[in-house]
């Protein structure tokens, strides 16, 4: 990393903090997004193995989603040597946004070097996967075109109007080579009706071979196969035929010769299942070759493998097959080499007819019985066996095996399958029709199990895994990250949900949006009416788009009810109502809404003289008081009337959120509902009916967040570039402003995708978020969470009706002013605060603190009045900064401030306009001296600069000034004289950080009963550097997750990693005391944790070693306390032996460890098959 | 004034690029005879930042630019709109010979090219003003040893002009602040508080450190010109700093070095720039080698390129014109005059762009 100048030549000190700013500023590697390599294999089939065949060398250009992923699903099955460029879309090898130029490689001259770069050499095969052609710059297509003229190939997938027709001049039979290997019809159904000559069309350009595969529209999205929607079955088979044939176009395309013929010679003869049966092939080999045969079922499972070395027209014996469809693949082999790869399909018959395996239901609850009836369309002579097995997805690990018995004549048995475990969102469960067994028929169903529990810190990605190349997707996915949900939108019934839960993906469907905006004459209107045409909304809303509108509610129904569909039976994770949500002010004077507007009004103040009262108005009844406009308001200073508007509209943007919540609730009533990165609105009453709300980055609401959201699930987007680290998601973990992780985004994409083009990893996630994250996750996280914020002693105030008041006129000063500065002061000095609302004060939180400041606190109510002044004579500080208390909570005038005369200024009324002037305290505030100097601040006239009062037990405290004003302007430490001031209400940090720059780090202390917990963020300027952390006394101290440190009062903290946390106890921690219900396991059957020794403040990982010493992945888990979650299961695919079971006390690091034996699946009395 | 147009024109006959990412005539904009309907913009993204064009005009009067803007996004701290002016950060007036006549270029006149010179361990890029009896060329050079760093030349060709004023504007730290921000500019040891009243720093040798006080103390933006020619500097503005270089009669060329700082110590920045930061930066300006270097590898791929073309669908008159392309090419090469070398190979990359088009004309 490279220094600035000035700081190489005498500031080798500051060097490491260039790193971070160098990393801000400069553009990100764009590899991820340009590099297409091997290094993610995902599992696939042989065809010709690579590095057995001599290769063929290709240039491919594609787009980077998903072409580059099939470019090298190709290279796994096919002998290629390849380089890629990479394309933003299908048309586009780069676009202009604020987000590519953030990234390496972006601009239009870098791709374009770069493809002329790899132009200079020459290929066997050009491959355009899905990339139009006439959008290259013209002199790559020239050389492009220049190559094949001179004899080599050129593939297009997916071709557009190709711009050259003379280079299509001389149609070839070529593609009937290419299609004399495979059958069409085992391809997927968008192109297997289609004739091989329209599918597939060849050329001869000059000496070189031009094929064109005619796919469909480019809007596919796929580079090198035929779209295909996915579903588990099926889709992975269909998709190895798909490739095989991009290869064979490939090979033809490079001038290697395809003789060989594969065709089922009798497509019509009968094939019956549980017998052997003859298919009739023409099996035309090249010479010398001998045939590799292979058979696949639809679930792309390989059930039996052979060899003929004859050719020509012949009849190959199959084994008894189950009914269903089959592929038979044939790999031509020659000295060891594989010639030539083709495949065809066929269909085997059942002597039952169809079987229908029927569920009474699509989804199933934990502990549920699930009701099934399995239904032959022809009944047998014998008695038959049903065998039911239900396999998770997408790993299909078995959990269910259960056997019933089909009496001979009947055609239909109903089996219940007794509260069957599946962990994932869904299931396959499947029936096979035997007698004497000998399969005959088999069907299966998918099912759905939604996850109800939510774990204490989950993840959550922006976009699911998509139905284009999945399973490959998913792979990287899962294995990448910890269970992570994802959020999108729902599609044509649900069908993105249903796909995120065939990879047991919990899902998070984005609903809806809500966007209240002004139309004329300030008509409510919602510019997002998500799944509905614009004509349904004008007829539904005829311009009066309120949600007090009933019309309005109706058709928000409606909406919810489309958008829903197809969704409760998986159990949607959450149920998100929109992100950057919002509404406007100058909204709100539609007829619905005046209506409204005027119940508000009544249901606030019941009569006409207590709205007066508060207003210092004269109206003569509720009418009269009408609906002004914010013009009118505006121009005349019509406080109260103006706030009351505001009211009115946070509360319809409220209710709009609680009613839409509502709906989803009648739809699914396990449903958990909020929004995200949203404007807040009045906060407290936005979220109160929702359990999920997502903040936007935002010091004060995100504090508020955390004192009355407490309970609810929060989460902060990032991944949006730019970042440094994990700081991000650290910062307001250790605040505790979030229990979860939301990662924008799991796609390719520029600046932040999670997924590089080819499918590994981007660099940067890989390298500098994933392994903070993998921290976090392993517990780290969950202990934060669990572990309380050490009970605070100092509240602040946040006043919504001071907040808005301080829109209106400079002498109401924003409440945000002092409290920002506060809150800065409180992380970096380790001193817990905590935002408290004017509702929480007059219901009597203050008794739960020693010093109350009111930041900005120019509207209060009596209510708050009696509240504070109780406060102060029991004894409480309370710390007031410019002209609190002159207004009433309705914004309406008061002739002196409330609270003048407890701050000892009487005749406070704030009418005086602010002015900038110097700052200089000297004073004694009880035993403490308090001094402060600042160049200039805001100040009243009409009080004196610091004001002590006594009141009872207390004090007083008026700071006439601004804070944001003062701390920039200081002259002395800002923060020695607020800790100073603290320090008089006897509140004193706990724990002291030396030996950094403090500014922009985060010390937050937690207790839960004697432990302690210490979390310590330095900025980023501070990393790499050395921190003493020095406690109150001395105890016994622990990394979190990694062992003891020591009994000591004093840390040093290296910062090679900014973000340390420590736990602190009185006495040496012990290895965490749990056993097992028993030492052996029958797969099925649940064992039971036992950990009643664990201690409530622990929070603990657990995982399990298999046999073979891998991580059993899905069965580690973190917990809290004795709540140990679900019994341990195994599954019938699990392997029998011997299981170490390690528990992990995330607070010391300490171990300890158990075993288990798992008895084998089979010697439960079934036959396990996968 | 003619009617000139701006159209992004993505070279079509690319010389392909080395490992080291050379890049050539990323995109030339030239001068026309159509009104300018769409707004004319162009981006040229380096570490750090981007230069950032846009200029425009109305139907009701299309010889007239309605907007110019010609930005600098570098120095910026993270989400914010400060550093160098995103809009306008550099103004400049040229006067003639009689001193008469004195405007300023690039809100008068319409850039007619911008090319990457260089894209290897430099990164050059030059701006071109044509004016009615010459042009502006602005020539900006990034090392990849000092990205932070971005060097800056103006010079004027045309009989009987002079470049009269340079103005740089920044925004240190942000746009917006509190109403207790105060701009700062230190001079050496020297710190004065800037107003919209301009203040006079005569003509020191010494770099400029573009501060805030009282707020966003910690990001700032650093400026160091070469002395020769300046007669005065004045420095001005509560909102926006502005930099004002006044030049002595005559003198066509100005040089600079702008760069910026973000969450550090300014007093740090301030002392240490003093002392020998804003010395080192203005020896690299001093020794900085304005000329291209011209990669000679991708001019032979180039001629290469051109002699299978010409094979292929090439006439003898460009034949003709290619042998003397080549004759020049080679004379100015071996007297290392790189303003020919560079002006033979933009003509070899038309007539290459020429047959490109006719060879792919024949398989249509």
């Amino acid at each position: 990393m490279k220094t600035p100048l000035i700081y190489s030549l005498a500031l080798t000190a500051m060097a490491s903090s260039a790193i971070a700013d160098a990393r801000q500023n400069q553009r990100s590697d764009g590899s991820y997004l340009h590099d297409v390599t091997r290094r993610f294999v995902t599992p696939h089939l042989d065809w010709m193995a690579p590095g057995k065949v001599d290769p063929i060398s290709v240039l491919a250009i594609t787009p980077r989603r998903y072409g580059a992923r099939e470019v090298v699903e190709l290279a796994q099955r096919f002998p290629i040597e390849f380089e890629a460029v990479v394309g933003v879309n299908f048309s586009n090898l780069t676009v202009n946004s604020i987000y590519e130029n953030q990234v390496q490689g972006t601009s239009a001259y870098e791709k374009e070097a770069e493809l002329m770069q790899k132009l200079q050499k020459p290929y066997e095969v050009y491959l355009l996967g899905n990339f139009q052609f006439a959008k290259l710059p013209e002199h790559a297509q020239y050389k492009i075109l220049k190559a094949v003229s001179e004899g080599a190939g050129l593939v297009v997938v997916y071709p557009d109007k190709f711009p050259y027709p003379k280079v299509l001049a001389e149609p070839t039979e070529g593609w009937e080579q290419i299609v004399g290997g495979v059958s069409l019809t085992a391809l997927p159904a968008s192109v297997a009706g289609k004739a091989p000559g329209d599918l597939l069309k060849t050329y001869r350009f000059g000496k070189g071979r031009v094929a064109m595969l005619h796919y469909g529209s480019q809007l596919s999205r796929l580079g090198l196969t035929p779209p295909d929607p996915y579903t588990p079955f099926g889709w992975k088979a269909r998709y190895e035929n798909s490739i095989a044939l991009a290869g064979r176009t490939l090979q033809w395309a490079a001038g290697r010769e395809l003789s060989a013929r594969l065709s089922n010679l009798q497509p019509d003869r009968t094939l019956l299942a549980g017998q052997r049966n003859a298919l009739s092939l023409d099996l035309s080999s090249p010479e010398g070759s001998i045939s590799q045969l292979r058979l696949r079922n639809e679930w792309n499972e390989v059930v039996w493998s052979g060899e003929k070395k004859s050719s020509g027209q012949q009849e190959l014996l199959l084994p008894p097959l189950p009914a269903g469809k089959y592929y038979l693949d044939v790999r031509w082999e020659k000295e060891g080499k594989v010639a030539e790869v083709g495949f065809l399909d066929f269909k085997v018959a059942s002597p039952v007819g169809n079987v229908v395996l029927r569920s009474g239901k699509a989804s199933y609850e934990a502990g549920e019985n699930v009701e099934l009836l399995v239904k032959l369309e022809k009944a047998l002579d014998r008695k038959a066996k049903i065998t039911l097995t239900l396999d998770d997805l997408p790993d299909k690990n078995r959990w269910v095996i259960q056997e019933a018995i089909l009496p001979a004549g009947t055609q239909e048995q109903a089996v219940t399958i007794t509260a069957p475990h599946v962990p994932t969102v869904a299931g396959v469960l499947r029936a096979a029709v035997s007698v004497e067994g000998k399969a005959l028929a088999q069907a299966h169903t998918i099912l759905f199990f939604p996850r109800r529990e939510i774990e204490i810190f989950p993840t959550i990605l922006w976009e699911n895994i998509h139905g284009e190349l999945a399973e490959m997707a998913a792979a990287q996915i899962r294995q990448s990250t910890n269970d992570a949900a994802a959020l999108t939108h729902p599609g044509p019934k649900g069908a993105e949900g249903r796909l995120s839960a065939y990879f047991n993906q919990r899902f998070v469907p984005y609903l809806t949006r809500i966007g209240l905006g002004a139309g004329e004459n300030g008509h409510t209107e919602n510019r997002f009416w998500l799944g509905m045409t614009k004509e349904e909304v004008d007829n539904a809303t005829r311009g009066d788009g309120s949600f007090y509108n009933p019309a309005v509610r109706e058709f928000w129904k409606q909406t919810i009810a489309r958008r829903q569909e197809g969704l409760p039976e998986i159990g949607p994770m959450i149920y998100t109502l929109g992100d950057e949500n919002h509404f406007s002010y100058e909204a709100g004077y539609s007829p619905a809404d005046n209506q409204a507007f005027a119940a508000f009004l009544k249901e606030t103040y019941g009569n006409i003289e207590t709205l007066n009262a508060e207003w210092g108005t004269r109206f003569s009844s509720m009418e009269e008081v009408g609906h002004p406009t914010p013009a009118e308001m505006r121009d005349n200073a019509l406080y109260p009337q103006w706030y009351a508007h505001r009211r009115f509209m946070e509360k319809q943007y409220a209710d709009l959120h609680h009613g839409l919540a509502a709906m989803i609730k009648e739809n699914d009533p396990h449903a958990i509902v909020g929004a995200e990165g949203s404007v807040p609105g009045d906060l407290e009453q936005t979220i109160k009916k929702l359990e999920f709300w997502g903040p936007y980055k935002d010091t004060v609401y995100d504090e508020l967040l955390r004192t009355i959201g407490a309970e609810k699930i929060r989460a902060i987007w990032w991944g949006y570039g730019g970042e440094y680290l994990a700081y991000p998601l650290w910062s307001p973990l250790l605040k505790g402003i979030v229990n979860g992780n939301q990662w924008y985004s799991a796609s390719v994409e520029a600046v932040s995708g999670l997924l590089a083009a080819d499918f590994t990893l981007a660099k940067y996630y890989e390298e500098e978020r994933k392994p903070f994250v993998d921290r976090l996750d392993a517990g780290a996280a969950q202990l934060l969470i669990k572990t309380p914020l050490k009970k605070s002693e100092i509240a602040i105030l946040w006043s919504h009706a001071s907040y808005s008041a301080s829109l209106m006129d400079d002498r109401f000063y924003s409440p945000r002013d002092a409290t920002v500065q506060l809150l800065d002061i409180s992380y970096e000095q380790g001193l817990n605060v905590d935002l408290i609302t004017s509702s929480m004060v007059e219901q009597g939180k203050l008794e739960e603190y020693r010093v109350l400041v009111l930041p900005g606190a120019s509207a209060f109510s009596a209510a708050e009045t009696t509240a504070v002044e109780d406060f102060v004579r029991r004894g409480g500080l309370v710390i007031a900064d410019l002209n609190p208390a002159i207004l009433n909570d309705s914004c309406g005038p008061l002739p002196a401030s409330r609270l003048g005369a407890l701050f000892g200024v009487p005749d406070l009324k704030g009418n005086a306009a602010l002015a900038m002037k110097p700052v200089s305290i000297n004073a004694q505030l009880g035993s403490q001296k308090i001094a402060f100097e600042a160049a200039k601040a805001l100040q009243s006239p009409e009080a004196p600069l610091f004001q002590v009062a006594k009141h009872g037990q207390g004090h007083t405290v008026l700071l006439n000034f601004n804070l944001s004003s003062a701390r920039n302007t200081a002259t002395t430490p800002f923060d020695d004289f607020i800790l100073s001031l603290f320090a008089a209400g006897g509140i004193r940090p706990s724990v002291q950080v030396s030996g950094i720059n403090q500014s922009r780090s985060v010390l937050r202390l937690r207790q839960s009963g004697d432990y302690h917990l210490i979390g310590l963020l330095a900025g980023p300027s501070e990393v790499g550097k050395k921190a003493r952390l020095t406690l109150p006394s001395s105890g016994w101290v622990y990394e979190v997750d990694s062992g003891l440190i020591g009994q000591v009062k004093e840390l040093e903290v290296d910062l090679s990693l900014p973000f340390r946390l420590y736990s602190v106890f009185s006495r040496r921690a012990a290895s965490p005391e749990w056993s097992l219900s028993s030492d052996e396991a029958t797969p099925g059957v649940p064992i039971a944790l036992v950990a009643d020794a664990l201690e409530e403040n622990g929070v603990y990982r657990l995982e399990i070693e298999r046999p073979d010493g891998e991580l059993l992945k899905r069965a580690t888990r973190v917990f809290a306390g004795k709540n140990v979650g679900q019994p341990l299961r195994f599954a019938f695919s699990d392997a029998p032996g011997r299981y170490q079971l390690t528990l992990t006390d995330v607070r010391t690091g300490l171990k300890s460890r158990a075993e288990l034996t798992l008895r084998s699946g089979i010697a439960a009395g079934a036959s396990y098959e996968q | 004034m003619k009617k000139l147009f701006l159209l992004y024109l993505i070279t079509t006959c690319f010389v392909a690029a080395p490992a080291t990412a050379q890049i050539r005539l990323e995109k030339r904009l030239p001068m026309g005879d159509a009104p300018l309907l769409e707004p004319a913009t162009a981006r040229l993204n380096f570490p750090g930042g981007y230069l950032d064009y846009l200029a425009s005009s109305t139907p009701d009067l299309p010889e007239k630019l309605a907007e110019s803007r010609f930005g600098l996004s570098f120095s910026r701290p993270p989400q914010t709109n400060g550093g160098w002016d995103l809009w306008r950060f550099l103004r400049v007036w040229v006067r003639s010979e009689n001193g008469l006549t004195s405007y300023e270029v690039i809100e008068r006149h319409l850039l007619s090219s911008v090319e990457v010179l260089e894209d290897g361990t430099r990164r050059v890029f030059e701006f071109v003003w044509p004016l009615e009896e010459g042009r502006l060329v602005i020539t900006f050079i990034q090392s990849a040893a000092q990205e932070e760093w971005l060097l800056m030349r103006l010079s004027l060709e045309g009989e009987g002009l002079s470049i009269q004023r340079v103005m740089l504007s920044a925004f240190p730290g942000n746009t917006t602040g509190p109403k207790e921000r105060e701009r700062w500019i230190a001079v050496g040891d020297q710190e004065y508080r800037l107003t919209q009243q301009p203040r006079d720093l005569g003509a020191p040798e010494s770099g400029l450190v573009l501060f805030n006080r009282m707020a966003q103390g910690d990001t700032g933006c650093l400026l160091v010109a070469k002395p020769e020619g300046i007669s005065r500097v004045l420095v001005s503005g509560s909102y926006n700093t502005a930099v004002s270089y006044e030049l002595e009669s005559g003198i066509n060329e100005f040089q600079a070095a702008l760069g910026g700082y973000v969450e550090r110590s300014t007093e740090e920045i301030v002392r240490v720039f003093a002392m020998e930061g804003a010395r080192n930066i203005l020896q690299t300006l001093q020794s900085t080698d304005w000329k291209s270097r011209p990669d000679y590898n991708a001019h032979q791929r180039l001629f290469s390129e051109l002699e299978a073309l010409l094979k292929d669908v090439g006439t003898a008159d460009e034949a003709k014109e290619f042998s003397t392309l080549e004759e020049s090419y080679r004379l100015a090469k071996q007297q290392n005059n790189v303003a020919t070398v560079l002006e033979s190979t933009r003509r070899a990359k038309d007539l290459c762009t020429q047959l490109v088009h006719r060879a792919l004309a024949q398989w249509k």
